[in-house]
C-alpha cells in the first residue's frame, strides 16, 4: 500500500500545545493551559496553511482552551457538567500524548543503532507439491475474483461547492465611505436597496455600526422601525 | 586478520548460517568476520558437537567446503507432519482470493495483489505456491522481485487451457477498479 507523509511543523494541535506548556517549564494542569491559551490562538492565526484536516482538531481543542481560560480569569464562572468533562479530557489526553511522544523518542534512538534481528522466510526450501483444492472449479474463480473486486473502495467524487464570496465588514465600510462621500446623507434603506441577501444586510449594518463607533458618521431614526439616516460627522 | 574471542566467531557463525537458509562457503564466512580458517573450522566442530550435546533441534552440515544450517534428523517424522498439515488444509476464503487474483490478473507482484486486497499476502502467497496452484517467476522490471502467475496443472485441474477460458476474462480482467489500486 502506498502511504502519504506529511511533515508539518506541528502534527495536530496537542503538539503544538505539548510544545508550548514545555516551553514555559509547565506541568500539565488546567493552569498552565490558561497561561498558553493566547500563545496557541496566536499560532492558530498566524498559520493560515494548517490543512483543512487538522483545521477542525486545532479549533476544537481552541474553544477548550478558551473556556479553560475564561475560567481561570472570572473563577465564579460555573460550567456544565459537560464543559467540566471536556476539560478534565483535554488535560489527560495531553498527559497520554506526552507519554506517547516521548516513549516514540525512545524508540526511535533504538532504531538508530540498527540493531535489526533478521528472520528468514518460512519453509523455505520445503519442495511444493501439487495439491489442488477438492471441487473447485472456473466459475468459483470468477466468484471469488468478482468478490475482491466488489471490495475495492471506489473513491467518490464530492460534489463541488462554489464558496460564496463574502463582503468583508471592512470592505463594507469602505463601500459605504466612498457613497457618504458623494452624497454627505443617506438612507438605509438605499444602503441596502441593491442587497442580495440577510448577510449582507446585516454586514452593512455592522458597518453602520462601526462607523458611528469610530465616529466617521452620525445616524438619526425618528422612531422605532423607521429608515436610518445617515450622515457624515463634521468636523467641529 | 583480527582478533575475535571465539565464542563470538561461533555466534557470528550461527547467525550467518540462520539468515542465509542455504550453503555458505567457508570462503564467505571468512570474508564477512575476518578470521582465519582454522578459527572459523574450529568454531563449527565446536557448534556441531554442543549442538549434539545438548540433543538441538538444529543440526550444521558440512560439505565439502560450505555448511548448512538444518533441522536435525531426529525430528523429521514431525517435520513432514506439519508440512503435510500446512498443504493439506483447505484453502481459506483469502487464500482463494488470492488464487483468483493470480488467475485473472496474473503475471502480478506480491505488492499489487496487496493493494488489491488491502491486507499483506506473503503468507497465504507462500501456501498457494507450496502446493503448486500458482508458481513464480522473475519480474523483467525488478530484478529482486517476482511475479505471480497460476500454475499450469492447477489450470489443466480446471479443465481450462488458458486463463483466457476463465468465464469472463475479458471484462473481469480489465475491471478498472484494479487500476484505480495498483495505479496503472
Amino acid at each position: 500500500m502506498i502511504y502519504q507523509f506529511k511533515l508539518e511543523k506541528f502534527e495536530g494541535p496537542l503538539d503544538l500545545l505539548l510544545e508550548l506548556i514545555e516551553k514555559e517549564k509547565l506541568n500539565i494542569t488546567e493552569l498552565s493551559l490558561a497561561n498558553v491559551t493566547d500563545q496557541y490562538l496566536e499560532h492558530i492565526k498566524n498559520n493560515a496553511n494548517i490543512h483543512l484536516d487538522n483545521l477542525a482538531e486545532f479549533l476544537s481543542v481552541a474553544s477548550k482552551l478558551i473556556l479553560i481560560k475564561s475560567r481561570a480569569l472570572l473563577p465564579m464562572l460555573k460550567f456544565t457538567e459537560e464543559e467540566e468533562a471536556e476539560i478534565k479530557d483535554l488535560t489527560e489526553q495531553l498527559a497520554a500524548y506526552k507519554k506517547f511522544k516521548e516513549a516514540a523518542e525512545v524508540l526511535g534512538k533504538i532504531a538508530e543503532k540498527g540493531k535489526i534481528s533478521y528472520s528468514r522466510e518460512g519453509f523455505s526450501g520445503v519442495k511444493s507439491f501439487f495439491y489442488p483444492p477438492e471441487n473447485i472449479n472456473i466459475f468459483d474463480l470468477k466468484k471469488y475474483f468478482s468478490a475482491v473486486l466488489s471490495e475495492i473502495p471506489v473513491v467518490e467524487k464530492l460534489e463541488e461547492e462554489v464558496v460564496r464570496e463574502v463582503m468583508t465588514l471592512e470592505e463594507k465600510i469602505n463601500d459605504l465611505q466612498n457613497v457618504l462621500r458623494q452624497k454627505v446623507e443617506t438612507y438605509f434603506s438605499e444602503l441596502t436597496v441593491n442587497a442580495t441577501d440577510k448577510v449582507d444586510v446585516i454586514v452593512s449594518f455592522l458597518a453602520m455600526l462601526e462607523m458611528v463607533k469610530q465616529r466617521i458618521i452620525h445616524v438619526e431614526q425618528d422612531e422605532l422601525f423607521q429608515d436610518i439616516k445617515l450622515k457624515v460627522k463634521t468636523l467641529n | 586478520m583480527k582478533f575475535m574471542e571465539i565464542e563470538k566467531i561461533k555466534s557470528a557463525i550461527e547467525s550467518i548460517l540462520f539468515m542465509s537458509g542455504e550453503a555458505v562457503e567457508i570462503s564467505r564466512i571468512m570474508k564477512v568476520i575476518e578470521v582465519s580458517k582454522e578459527e572459523i573450522e574450529n568454531a563449527i566442530i565446536m557448534l556441531q558437537n554442543e549442538y549434539v550435546a545438548r540433543k538441538s533441534g538444529l543440526a550444521i552440515l558440512r560439505k565439502e567446503d560450505a555448511v548448512q544450517m538444518a533441522t536435525s534428523p531426529e525430528n523429521a517424522t514431525l517435520l513432514n507432519q506439519l508440512v503435510k498439515s500446512e498443504i493439506q488444509e483447505n484453502l481459506s476464503k483469502s487464500a482463494l482470493e488470492v488464487l483468483a487474483i493470480v488467475a485473472y490478473r496474473g503475471p502480478i507482484t506480491r505488492v499489487e495483489i496487496e493493494a488489491i486486497r488491502g491486507v499483506n499476502c506473503s503468507f497465504t502467497l507462500r501456501s498457494l505456491l507450496m502446493r503448486s496452484l500458482v508458481e513464480r517467476i522473475g519480474n523483467p522490471k525488478d530484478s529482486r522481485g517476482y511475479l505471480y502467475k497460476i500454475s499450469f496443472d492447477f489450470l489443466k485441474k480446471l479443465g481450462v487451457d488458458s486463463v483466457s477460458k476463465l468465464p469472463d476474462f475479458e471484462n473481469l480482467s480489465k475491471d478498472e477498479r484494479i487500476d484505480s489500486v495498483i495505479g496503472n
